[in-house]
């Protein structure tokens, strides 16, 4: 798995490329560590390189959906592939968070 | 399993369709054993959807496996079969550490508001979803042993 962050005003936008699985959540975890303070509290996790996730996976995204609405801001997802939508689906995922056909839109939608 | 396990991983390929690994329980061995699926898959043309299904639900219980299986134990092994039938996919994944059938898991509630939402169990009931069986046992030596069957097309 691979991650690229890139900022867009006070959008932090985190590319994920490969699969989230068991042995890699964590190094996604500690970008999310990393990255959400006060200043950088509206994330948008680019999934158009996101092959997989499992469990591990949605734990870390639902830990940082937590840390960034409590810090006033959000987590909110972007380009989902198929079998990354269906995880998210099959555990209820689809219903909690935001998800944008690609980053451009998941960024304006911060803005207003 | 009568074999004392290895340090290493041991791997065998019985047929085309059919794969074996035995591991120890460290999160160093998981990419392994998805490597295992992924090749079963690849090698019997399973559709993708299968393919998908099958990786999920060994990650998840693996991964379970890694994290708690073995807790207050010295790392012990999974042994990973991976097999693919005419009109299915079994998979069966054995180890001796503390019992836990994926059957008993609670059941998430996958309605709650993000502040209710917790992530426990979440792996469970994936992998409830995504196969048609799941059947556990625990021999008397305290051999757990969970069978995952994935019902598939005719193979082309």
């Amino acid at each position: 798995m691979e991650l690229a962050v890139t900022k867009s005003g006070a959008v932090c936008v985190v590319a994920v490329r490969g699969s989230i699985d068991g042995s890699t959540a964590a190094q996604l975890q500690q970008e999310f560590a990393a990255h959400v303070t006060g200043q950088y509290a509206q994330l948008v996790i680019d999934c158009s390189a996101l092959d997989y996730t499992s469990s591990a996976g949605l734990r870390v995204l639902l830990a940082g959906m937590k840390d960034t609405r409590r810090l006033g801001g959000d987590l909110r997802l972007a380009a989902v592939q198929g079998a990354v939508h269906k995880v998210l689906d099959l555990s209820g995922f689809t219903g909690i968070l935001k998800i944008y056909p690609d980053v451009q839109a998941a960024v304006d939608s911060y803005a207003g | 399993m009568t074999d004392a396990p290895s340090r290493d991983a041991t791997r065998s390929a019985v047929a085309d369709r059919e794969g074996r690994l035995t591991v120890i329980a460290s999160p160093d061995n998981l990419p392994r054993l998805l490597a295992l699926v992924d090749d079963v898959c690849r090698d019997s043309g399973v559709a993708p959807d299968v393919a998908f299904a099958a990786q999920l639900a060994v990650d998840e219980i693996c991964t379970n496996l890694i994290h708690h299986g073995y807790r207050g134990m010295s790392p012990g092994p999974i042994a990973l079969a991976v097999a693919a039938l005419d009109d299915r996919l079994v998979i069966r994944i054995v180890d001796r550490g503390h019992r836990f059938d994926p059957n008993d898991a609670p059941v998430p509630d996958v309605q709650a508001p993000i502040e209710q939402r917790q992530s426990g169990g979440l792996g469970c009931h994936l992998v409830r979803k995504v196969m048609d069986r799941i059947d556990y046992e625990t021999t008397a030596d305290g051999e757990n042993r969970l069978t995952l069957v994935k019902f598939t097309r005719a193979p082309s």
